[in-house]
């Protein structure tokens, strides 16, 4: 049971998280939205092109949120796409 | 059996293996979503083999909190995939009941013949679910209703 490593990198001056996610669990469009709805707390960026994966880059407003930001966005990601799927 | 937890105290989370042709994709999409407030959740994996759930504490927690975490992620699937089954079983019951009460609502002018012929077949089976109800054993007369069983005597004493 091997999980790759999704985060790439995590830069606290440049207040920035790199990450990976899994194309077959995490829609492109649910994550244009939840970068839509975080424009409050971060400004992000979505890069695809990595075979199975898309890539995203998220710059966070507050240094105290950094840590977890990547998992908030991905919880969030995963709640969009439970409501709009009404799975 | 495979092992399907593994728990990484260090970096406080818990991995969970999924067979994903025991647990479709929805119920654990589903039991992910009851998981949201407890722990941060990141789907990976092959969703026509293996799915990998990630579920990483928001505190920090011992090894022993962890393992429960990713047991009671396990029961939550059991409890949905529970329940995928048996809505799917009893989908077309509850279709029958549902078209039966819209039907009752429509008014008698709607109900033309061609209307009729969509709903034969749950006609058919209808009177099955009758005679199963037909078939079962009363010995205690619980299923008289009141009126048969205390309606004359009601009559005799209001006569008195």
């Amino acid at each position: 049971m091997v999980i790759k490593k999704r985060k790439i990198q995590s830069d606290r001056v440049k207040r920035e998280v790199c990450f990976l996610l899994n194309k077959e669990f995490y829609n492109l469009e649910e994550i244009e939205e939840a970068l839509k709805d975080f424009k409050g707390v971060c400004e992000g960026k979505i890069e695809e092109g990595q075979g199975k994966r898309i890539k995203i880059l998220l710059k966070s407003k507050d240094l105290s949120i950094l840590e977890t930001l990547e998992y908030e966005f991905c919880n969030y990601s995963l709640g969009l796409m439970k409501n709009n799927r009404c799975i | 059996m495979k092992e399907c937890l593994t728990v990484n105290e260090q970096e406080n989370y818990v991995l969970v293996s999924i067979d994903s042709k025991i647990y479709p994709l929805d119920v654990i999409y589903t039991a992910a979503y009851v998981f949201l407030e407890k722990a941060y959740l990141i789907l990976d994996g092959d969703p026509k083999k293996e799915v990998l759930v990630k579920l990483i504490a928001k505190r920090k927690a011992s090894r022993e909190e962890l393992d429960i975490l990713g047991k009671e992620f396990l029961n939550e699937l059991i409890n949905y995939g529970f329940h995928k089954k048996q809505s799917e079983q009893n989908k077309q019951t509850k279709q029958i009941i549902l078209q039966r009460a819209l039907l009752t609502n429509l008014g008698e002018e709607i109900k033309s013949e061609e209307y009729l012929d969509e709903f034969e077949d749950l006609e058919g089976m209808e009177e099955d679910l009758e005679d199963d109800s037909e078939a079962m054993d009363d010995p205690e007369g619980i299923a008289i209703p009141w009126e048969e069983k205390y309606g004359n005597k009601k009559k005799k004493n209001s006569k008195r």
